[in-house]
């Protein structure tokens, strides 16, 4: 993953303009190949969400060493449900 | 762990509401970059809650460096409102944590404790603005990915150059139903006439035979 590699040298990737392109689902991947722990996210203040985006918050636990969670604070209903459908283990931990 | 804000007040509360937690010892603070460059290697903290706008350069490139000269050093980054920009540039400078100031309270104590711990974390308003930022993303790749599977096919045969009448009998659907159906897919796509969207249904047919 470019973004990721840059990440782990410190420096973000030009796109081919010349500017950094910000794709924010790589960045979450990257927060999460990173970490030297578990990763807490707050979903509180989440307007919403879509099967999409709960596909990119399981992506982001594949991207997670073994030893370590994905962990969803105050995750609404919605989120619980679709969480509950992939049944992937080890999967977010919502609390 | 050392604290880098430029507002003594937001040290002094920050430092007061720490200093009731047994597990953390505050071993400095300061007000600057070109401060807390010198200082923080000299004390050695697990953790630097840094500030993400100093008076004389960007918390984000403090924490960049700081870490490249300390790699074991943890940044948990603080700022006034939910800047996704600001949230990238931090994660790609080895921030362990965004949160935003306004959660100063037992919210920021488990933060430094979580970050001390090696783990990592995001407040609740960016990681709104996060997700919203990934979903706007998709949907630029996508332009089509916005709208529902009934305007899809409406864009269609607008882009064959049919017109409501046509699409409506097309469909099985009233001709007003097929108007709203247009204006809706053109309020999706940010577009204002039909012809905008006949060109980019025509530029998607394009695309698809090349590939």
């Amino acid at each position: 993953m470019e973004l990721r590699a840059a990440a782990e040298r410190g420096e973000s990737p030009p796109d081919r303009r010349g500017r950094v392109e910000l794709d924010f689902e790589q960045l979450l991947l990257a927060l999460c190949s990173q970490a030297n722990g578990d990763v807490h996210l707050d979903l509180a203040e989440l307007d919403g969400v879509e099967l999409a985006e709960v596909v990119v918050l399981m992506r982001a636990c594949d991207n997670l060493a073994p030893e370590h969670r994905l962990v969803l604070h105050n995750a609404p209903e919605s989120v619980r449900r679709l969480v509950a459908l992939f049944e992937v283990t080890p999967g977010p931990l919502l609390i | 762990m050392f604290l880098v804000d430029d507002h003594e007040i937001v040290r002094r509360g920050v430092a007061d509401l720490l200093d009731g937690e047994p597990a953390i010892t505050i071993v400095g603070e300061a007000s600057s970059v070109a401060e807390a460059s010198i200082r923080i290697p000299a004390t050695e903290p697990d953790v630097a809650v840094l500030d993400v706008r100093l008076p004389d350069g960007s918390g984000v490139e403090l924490c960049r460096d700081l870490r490249s000269r300390l790699p074991r050093l943890r940044c948990l980054m603080l700022t006034s409102f939910a800047d996704d920009e600001a949230l990238f540039d931090a994660v790609m400078a080895g921030a362990a944590g965004f949160v935003l100031k306004q959660v100063l309270g037992a919210d920021l104590v488990s933060a430094v404790l979580r970050v001390g711990a090696g783990e990592s974390l995001i407040d609740a308003r960016t990681t709104a603005a996060l997700i919203a930022r990934i979903r706007r993303d998709r949907e630029r790749r996508d332009p089509l990915g916005a709208l529902s599977d009934q305007e899809k096919v409406v864009l269609e045969l607008v882009g064959q150059g049919l017109t409501n009448r046509q699409i409506a009998e097309r469909m099985f659907l009233a001709e007003k139903t097929v108007k709203n159906y247009v204006s809706h897919l053109l309020a999706k796509l940010g577009m204002q006439r039909r012809t905008q969207a006949a060109v980019l249904a025509a530029e998607l047919h394009e695309q698809e035979r090349q590939v």
